[in-house]
């Protein structure tokens, strides 16, 4: 009977489970499959020597290495802001909050742009350093800082939520069984927090990974120098070299395919969790 | 160990929470704050734990100036109302966390936390998580986690708040025997009454963040010494009158509709001094008969009833237009009739000379009575 009922339900789903595939195939779907039939058009020998150049290898080395910098950085920097917009009080909070999401809201390229006019040869602050020798702009200190810029809401708004949800009990009652507050950070606070730093840390990533708009205007597209992986993909597109473009846009699909795997299941297992835990 | 409140006040901006408030509570004694939301009481008992600063007044622990010491250092133990048990960490790592922290050894850790776990009937269910557990057993855990690291005081917040009706009532007992079994000093907040009188060796009514009367429970009961303990715990029936008759051993009263009652008894009344006179429902009886001269007797009329199964709540409509209400229990069963009474009956209400409160009659107004009080969808007509 509940086998029967199951199937009847499984059966009844088909028609809008098709129609959305239907509606996604030359959204998302087709899009993704033309970068890999592109890809290994001419087989996988083709494939791999498009991909083991010098330039395409610098740029996936370079990205994953920025991505992995930036995720650290704003694992640190984006927990802290949020401990600070949750848990502390001040007037300003509020607006704070909505400040520190901008970079989510306004475009990649006007975030280069505006790091370009800060920190440039002929920013406000690059002006006063560009004399002294520092130029940190069309560097590998300038992409991380504008990825790190784009990314940081992300690993606030990881956190932030979680930390909103923790009773402040929870700290007080570690506090009058005589634990110190960092022992009350460490023991009660960061376990709570570990799900939500994990998410926001593979988010940041996986947007460092895939950032084009505010690279493009701070990196220079240097290559082997400042060059990521998008903005080789870029290069190599506008110069008609399809096949290199192709396999490096198949590895980072890939990439962030596996990457987004990973922050579902672990959005999903902190979710679980928290049924579990009633 | 004694803990003694000294003047404590609590402002939060403008409003004060906490008026100069002065309680002593023994060593080993089991004190409840009593008091309805908004009261105060928890804000005091957070206080005494150090997580809320007091603005003025001072704290003393066996003589002791804790005021400004930091929760950490008091080393007492707090049972929250959501008991905040940490959902990464099984029951056993819970109630060891205290012991953790005090860097006990692994060893001896374990077996505090399973003469814990016996104490508050939970063996063997030390390595489940809060997710498993019932309000019942967290609550259990709650406190055998306080109680681990042996606190100096003990400090219980709603404790059974968040139960339903029947497990707060077996768990009323355990905590109570546990508690007293170890003798540790314990404050417990609560609004519920019946929670404080089952637990408390003494109660502080609190109102507005001040404590109107401190006693035992029958002390509480019976002699209330203000008009907000008459009404709040438990109710009563109030009337105003002047005194018209006094000697050492009886006062009688005047009530506003023209009865005369009397009340044995000491007492500091004067003839001609405005007073309240306040009388428990379950202490009146409803009768046909007139009252004997040893009680007092009010004439009236049954205008409504509520079946509350174990006992009936009668509205009786006096001369002078007042709806009183009277709780008697249902021990006469008449066949056809819920209650033994009929709508518009003319009945008197009786009680005994020696029951009753006087107060003098300050400021406050009577308040309505608790009948009165009950919504109207409530309310039950004569039935048969």
């Amino acid at each position: 009977m509940n086998s029967k009922e199951t199937k009847e339900r499984e059966r009844s789903s088909l028609l809008p489970a098709g129609f959305l595939v239907l509606v996604m195939l030359p959204l998302m779907l087709l899009p993704l499959a033309a970068v890999f039939l592109f890809a290994l058009e001419e087989g996988p020998r083709m494939f791999l020597a498009a991909l083991v150049t010098r330039d395409a290898l610098f740029s996936l080395r370079f990205s994953l290495i920025i991505a992995f910098l930036t995720a650290a950085i704003n694992l640190v920097l984006g927990t802290f802001a949020a401990f600070v917009l949750s848990k502390t009080r001040f007037p300003g909070r509020h607006q704070l909050g909505i400040i520190l999401n901008l970079p989510v809201a306004i475009p990649t390229v006007v975030v280069g742009t505006s790091l370009l006019l800060l920190w440039g040869p002929i920013g406000i602050i690059g002006k006063m350093l560009d004399p002294l020798g520092i130029q940190p702009m069309f560097t590998v200190f300038g992409v991380l800082l504008a990825h790190i810029f784009v990314t940081f809401p992300y690993m606030v708004g990881a956190v932030k939520p979680v930390l909103d949800d923790l009773p402040i009990t929870y700290e007080e009652a570690a506090i009058t069984m005589g634990a110190t507050r960092w022992q009350t950070f460490y023991h009660v606070v960061f376990p709570a927090l570990r799900g939500g730093m994990i998410t926001g840390a593979l988010l940041a990533f996986a947007h460092s990974l895939g950032e084009f708009g505010a690279t493009v205007m701070v990196s220079g597209n240097l290559r082997l120098r400042t060059q990521t992986a998008p903005l080789y993909i870029f290069s190599q597109f506008e110069s008609g070299n399809l096949a290199a473009a192709n396999s490096v846009a198949a590895i980072l699909a890939v990439l962030s395919f596996v990457l987004f795997s990973l922050i579902l299941y672990w959005t999903a297992q902190s979710g679980s969790r928290k049924v579990r835990q009633g | 160990m004694a803990i003694c409140m000294a003047g404590i006040s609590k402002w939060f901006g403008k409003n004060q929470v906490v008026k100069e408030l002065s309680l002593r509570v023994a060593d080993g004694e089991f004190l409840v704050l009593l008091g309805a939301s908004g009261s105060g009481k928890s804000t005091v008992l957070r206080m005494v734990a150090g997580l809320t600063m007091p603005d003025t007044g001072q704290i003393l622990l066996n003589g002791m100036d804790i005021t400004r010491t930091k929760p950490q250092e008091r080393g007492f133990g707090y049972v929250f109302q959501n008991y905040s048990i940490f959902p990464h960490m099984t029951v056993a790592e819970n109630i060891a966390f205290g012991l953790k922290i005090r860097k006990k050894n692994p060893a001896e850790r374990r077996e505090r936390v399973e003469n814990l776990l016996h104490l508050v009937g939970m063996e063997g269910l030390g390595e489940r998580y809060a997710g498993q557990l019932s309000g019942g057993q967290l609550q259990r855990v709650a406190l055998a986690r306080s109680l681990a690291y042996d606190p100096k005081v003990l400090l219980l917040d709603e404790p059974f708040g968040a139960l339903d009706a029947k497990i707060r009532v077996q768990l009323r007992h355990s905590v109570r025997n546990i508690v007293r079994e170890i003798g540790v000093t314990t404050i417990m907040v609560t609004h519920d009454q019946d929670e404080a009188f089952e637990m408390a060796d003494r109660i502080a009514v609190l109102n507005q963040g001040r404590i109107e009367q401190v006693g035992g429970a029958s002390d509480i009961y019976y002699n209330p010494t203000t008009c907000f303990t008459a009404n709040f715990v438990g109710d009563m029936n109030m009337f105003e009158g002047t005194v018209t008759g006094s000697d050492t051993e009886n006062c009688e009263i005047g009530l506003s509709g023209g009865v005369r009652i009397r009340r044995r008894g000491k007492h500091p009344f004067l003839p001609g001094q405005r007073v309240l006179y306040g009388v428990r429902p379950e202490q009146m009886r409803v009768s046909l008969l007139e009252p004997a001269s040893h009680e007092n007797g009010i004439p009236g009329v049954i205008e409504n009833c509520l079946f509350l199964g174990r006992t009936s709540q009668y509205g009786i409509r006096l001369s002078d237009r007042r709806l009183l209400s009277v709780c008697l229990l249902n021990y006469l069963f008449m066949d056809g009739m819920t209650v033994p009474y009929e709508m518009n009956e003319e009945v008197w209400l009786i009680w005994s000379q020696g029951a009753g409160i006087i107060l003098a009659h300050g400021e406050i107004s009577v308040g309505p009575t608790a009948f009165e009080m009950e919504p109207e969808g409530r309310r039950q007509g004569f039935e048969g």
